[in-house]
Parts: C-alpha cells; sequence; structure tokens
C-alpha cells in the first residue's frame, strides 16, 4: 500500500472524531490527534479499533499508547502490515 | 501533583459506543470490566473509571514530567466507597498509588487525583464555556497575590500545561478538563 493511500484511509478514519475540522485541511504525517485535530482522549480508542477494522491487524497495548499522531499510526500500521 | 477530568454524560452517549466490540477490552482490565458490567448503570461507571484513569494520567504524567502515552489499561482502578454522589477510589500505575475524588452530578461527574488522600484543593466546574483559563487566571491571582494580566498559561515539550508570572515559573499545581458544555480546574 502507498503512502498516500494509507494517509486517505487514515483521513476517513479519523474525521468522525476530530473537533477541529480546520485541522483537516493540512492532514499530513505531523498532524498530531490531540493538539491538531482536537480529538477527544475517549475517542482514540475508536480510532485504534476501527484502524484494526479497515487494515485487518491487531494493535496491541504497546502500539497503542504511541499512537497520538498520523506519522505514529502510519509506522504501527506499516510495521503490522509488515508482519502478517 | 494533581489532575482532573470532566466527563459530560450527554456528549459521552453521543461520541462514544462503549458496547462496540474490542472497546471495554483496550481499556480496562478484566476486573474493571466486571465493575462495569456488574453495575446498575453500567455506562456511568464506565465513564467513573475513565475519569479516574485520566485525572490520575495527569497527574503521573507531571509528577515525573513523562510524555504523553494513551495507555489507560496500565492505570488499575479500585473503588474505595461511595457515598451519596461521592466516590473515592484508588488507581495503581506502575508501583505508584493515587487517590482519587469523584462527584457525580446529574449530567456530568468530575474526578479529581492525587497522590495524597486528603488533597486540598480549589475546583470550579463551569457551564457553557466561558474562557476557563482566565478564571483558572483569576483564582490564582487570588491565591498568590499577584495581579493577573502577569500571569499566563504555558505548554511545555511533553504538553504539560505550567503557569508563568512575568519571566517566571510558578509554583503551583492544577489541571484543567473541558468535555461537552462542562470545563473544569483544579487548583492546590
Amino acid at each position: 500500500m502507498s503512502d498516500k493511500e494509507l494517509l486517505k484511509k487514515l483521513k476517513n478514519i479519523v474525521t468522525p472524531y476530530v473537533q477541529d475540522k480546520e485541522g483537516l485541511e493540512n492532514f499530513d504525517e505531523s498532524t498530531d490527534f490531540l493538539n491538531d485535530l482536537k480529538i477527544n482522549s475517549a475517542n482514540l480508542v475508536d480510532v485504534v479499533l476501527d484502524v484494526e477494522d479497515e487494515f485487518d491487524i491487531e494493535i496491541d497495548n504497546d502500539s497503542m499508547s504511541d499512537m497520538l499522531s498520523v506519522l505514529d499510526a502510519k509506522k504501527i500500521i506499516q510495521l503490522k502490515l509488515a508482519g502478517k | 501533583m494533581i489532575g482532573n477530568d470532566i466527563v459530560d454524560f450527554n456528549t459521552a452517549t453521543l461520541q462514544s459506543n462503549w458496547q462496540r466490540r474490542g472497546f471495554l477490552e483496550k481499556l480496562f482490565s478484566k476486573k474493571e470490566q466486571s465493575l462495569i458490567l456488574n453495575s446498575e448503570f453500567p455506562e456511568r461507571r464506565l465513564w467513573l473509571l475513565w475519569a479516574m484513569k485520566e485525572a490520575t494520567y495527569k497527574a503521573h504524567q507531571r509528577r515525573y514530567n513523562l510524555p504523553r502515552s494513551f495507555n489507560p489499561i496500565q492505570f488499575n482502578c479500585e473503588i474505595i466507597a461511595v457515598e451519596n454522589n461521592s466516590v473515592l477510589g484508588k488507581v495503581q500505575i506502575r508501583d505508584c498509588s493515587y487517590y482519587t475524588q469523584t462527584s457525580i452530578g446529574k449530567d456530568h461527574l468530575h474526578c479529581i487525583s492525587s497522590q495524597f488522600q486528603h488533597k486540598k484543593t480549589v475546583q470550579k466546574i463551569l457551564f457553557h464555556s466561558t474562557d476557563i483559563k482566565q478564571d483558572l487566571i483569576l483564582a490564582v491571582s487570588e491565591l498568590k497575590r499577584l495581579p493577573q494580566a502577569k500571569i499566563s498559561i504555558e505548554k511545555d515539550c511533553n504538553f504539560i500545561p505550567y503557569l508563568m508570572y512575568n519571566d517566571d515559573k510558578l509554583n503551583c499545581d492544577f489541571s484543567l478538563s473541558h468535555h461537552g458544555i462542562f470545563s473544569a480546574y483544579v487548583l492546590s
């Protein structure tokens, strides 16, 4: 999967949880889920569950604890996809 | 150090489907899951435990100046006493213990966590968020007897907020939380 494809899927996943829609306009690897998109911390778990469903991977607790930005998520998804 | 967390029940119901597959398992231990599922009001109990974890996460992160992490499962909650609308709890993270005091209202709950059981705090809950930061600054200026205009709130490299007076860091323990129509601060 290309980076572009992965980022597009990720953007679709996070969109329903974004509280600051302006943050979506500049969505890229540097986008932070909490600071830029103002995703509520209770919804971070939904992002993780949606990522698991979309990419058919399992995100363990250690990986989940690091998933706070688009770059973090991309790295974890690629790692898990490579391990399938 | 102290941490707080406020939960707006209406917002929580709208924004989270706690019954979706995996939701409870990712956030709560087996023991906590049974505290939730065996409760008369499972959703309320869930947000109580969540707030205990969140408030303690903030207190713990500030205490050790830790980088951010989304690791609620590592915070183990225990309910010590329930009295009217107040719940005393204990949260364990690795070898650190924290005490939580949660007040539960009709449409929200507010949890304060501290490593000390009887921590004296000033707390305030606001509706339809006027500026909570300005409100906190006012409270700090009264507590420390300093002019309000020279106090500001900054964030450090771990996104932990701190108070400044002119160019000096103020030695003042506080925490802010927003959710739905509620915002709250706690100060000690």
